[in-house]
């Protein structure tokens, strides 16, 4: 049936059983905004770890890295160890989130510098999250159709796994995002390891796979790709990667949603670090789909291939409900965070000032619903996962530079990261449509490039405007010096 | 007692970090570091 066996169908039935319930019960427990966008600040180091491993693991990662590793070798393992340098960092950043104290990352930019540019966050952060979900949606539907053999067409499994993770994520909010990654991060770290070593079987274990790719042009297994993956790239996409999360919207929502700073540190960088063990194993599944399949024709199927040829039934009904879970706990997590941001930092400040806390919710559950359109355009029209995964970085990177500028430089004002976002959007746009003389900039140079405008936009305006009141200053760095204590939060989590 | 600056210059609010912070850093660098060489390791089981 739909290309599965029954006994396919069977475990992905019991999966989708269990998730209805947790959906339902999870929804009673929402009561207020405060249940809804933080699950109440009540998550510990456990629960913040799988949230961040689940927030920031997708089925789409694992078709990226194994599509990249087909394509170029090992070294493609940088399509998502880009953020593996930046995961000590976690530790300091996810301290430095909290002590913003604030629930989005807009009410940052809105406490720091103005309504202006918060707004223009906002909504560059809903396109951020849409791109986010649109390609988590492009991934799991390409394993879908994959594992099917096509009998299960992309668009409708893109389309029934958008109506599960909204009908969920409207219910539940944060608290059901929370539940359903820890079920989907077990889920991915089990499924991680488990096709490759029935893979290493099938091309005659390591030894197997070194003769089988002995006649590629250079070594498939280097961490560097000649003329592709070099240490510039890596280095770049670092840089980047430490520039870019900053902004990446659901990041602040995570830490903030923990008790204390110690788990949010705790929770945040290694629930990140079990992630970067996961990616070895797509990346070694990759390097075995090579051997495998020569000459697949979209390297996005690759993924899903292996594993219809190499798993037993029934294990590719857990692949499918880990992907269906991945889908559900970070898609609906980005939803909720998105409709956040649209609700406190554009609906109620231009919109609805003043209004009871039923209405703010009412008002994020119909926003969750045009963020999921926005999202589903960009899953029928982006090219391919590799792309998507690109334009991920790069977008988020262009507020980064006025975030950190913000975090340590005085002079950082609205008008230095509005020059600051002009000039690295204007350079990213000419890099993008080939305007250099019509020559395509590759992608080291390109994040070089537009990180370096924004920049000297920020500090060239930055020393030309006046900076912020000199008290709105002082406040704001004092805050940054200290922890987040209990009674603070209790005060501001609702609307 | 205030934190100290890592530039001695009233723009910049970059201070040194604290123990915590030092500790916990270099303890997720190399765990970065052990997956980077595990990897390379494995990579060269077989070859």
């Amino acid at each position: 049936m739909v290309g599965l066996h029954y006994l396919d169908i069977i475990v992905l039935a019991g999966y989708l059983l269990v998730i209805l319930g947790i959906g339902l019960w999870a929804s009673i427990k929402v009561k207020d905004t405060g249940d809804f966008f933080l699950a109440g600040r009540k998550l510990g180091k456990f629960m913040t770890a799988m949230l961040n491993f689940g927030t920031g693991t997708h089925s789409d990662q694992a078709v990226g890295v194994i599509s990249k590793v087909y394509t170029v070798g090992l070294a493609g393992i940088w399509y998502q160890w880009l953020w593996l340098l930046k995961t000590p960092f976690d530790w300091v950043m996810s301290a430095i989130w909290r002590r913003l104290r604030v629930v989005t990352t807009a009410d940052y930019f809105r406490t720091r510098f103005s309504l202006s540019v918060a707004t223009l966050y906002a909504f560059l952060a809903i396109v951020i999250l849409m791109q986010n979900i649109g390609t988590m949606l492009l991934g799991s539907g390409r394993i879908v159709e994959a594992v099917t053999g096509g009998q299960i067409h992309f668009v409708v499994a893109v389309l029934g796994m958008t109506v599960l993770f909204v009908s969920y994520g409207m219910a539940g909010g944060f608290t059901a995002a929370a539940i359903t990654d820890v079920i989907q991060g077990v889920l991915t770290i089990v499924l991680s390891f488990l096709i490759l070593p029935f893979a290493l079987i099938r091309v005659g274990g390591f030894g197997g796979l070194h003769d089988k790719l002995a006649d590629a042009p250079y070594d498939m297994f280097s961490l560097v790709a000649p003329g592709e993956i070099t240490l510039f790239f890596i280095f770049m996409a670092t840089l980047n990667g430490i520039i870019n999360i900053a902004v990446q919207p659901h990041q602040i929502p995570i830490s903030v949603a923990c008790k204390t700073e110690m788990e949010s540190r705790v929770g945040v960088t290694y629930g990140i670090l079990v992630k970067r063990i996961c990616t070895v194993a797509w990346a070694f599944t990759g390097l075995c789909a090579i051997a495998l399949f020569p000459a697949l024709d979209n390297p996005d199927h690759a993924f899903g291939e292996i594993a219809k040829l190499l798993l037993p039934a029934g294990l590719v009904g857990l692949l499918l409900a880990s992907v269906i879970a991945a889908v559900q706990s970070s898609c609906d997590a980005l939803m909720v965070t998105a409709s956040g941001i649209f609700t406190r930092n554009v609906y109620r400040e231009y919109f609805g000032k003043n209004k009871d806390d039923k209405h703010y919710l009412l008002v994020a559950r119909i926003s969750s619903l045009v963020v999921v359109a926005g999202a589903l355009c960009f899953a029928f029209f982006m090219k391919n996962v590799i792309s998507a995964l690109e334009l991920f970085w790069k977008i988020p990177a262009l507020m980064g530079i006025p975030f950190w500028m913000g975090i340590v430089w005085r002079r950082a004002n609205p008008t230095s990261v509005w020059v600051s976002f002009i000039s690295a959007t204007a350079v990213f746009l000419a890099c993008e449509m080939d305007l250099f003389i019509g020559y395509a900039v590759p992608l080291p140079w390109e994040m070089l490039s537009y990180l370096t405008a924004g920049l000297a936009g920020a500090v060239i305006a930055g020393l030309l405007t006046k900076p912020q009141p000199k008290e709105v200053l002082d406040r704001f760095y004092t805050n940054m010096q200290n922890p987040v204590d209990t009674i603070e939060h209790l005060e501001s989590d609702t609307m | 007692m205030s934190p100290k600056k890592i530039f001695n210059h009233p723009d910049w609010e970059i201070y040194w970090p604290k123990p915590v912070t030092w500790i916990g850093f270099l303890v997720a660098l190399a765990l970065v570091i052990m997956i980077m060489v595990g990897t390379m390791l494995i990579a060269r089981i077989g070859a």
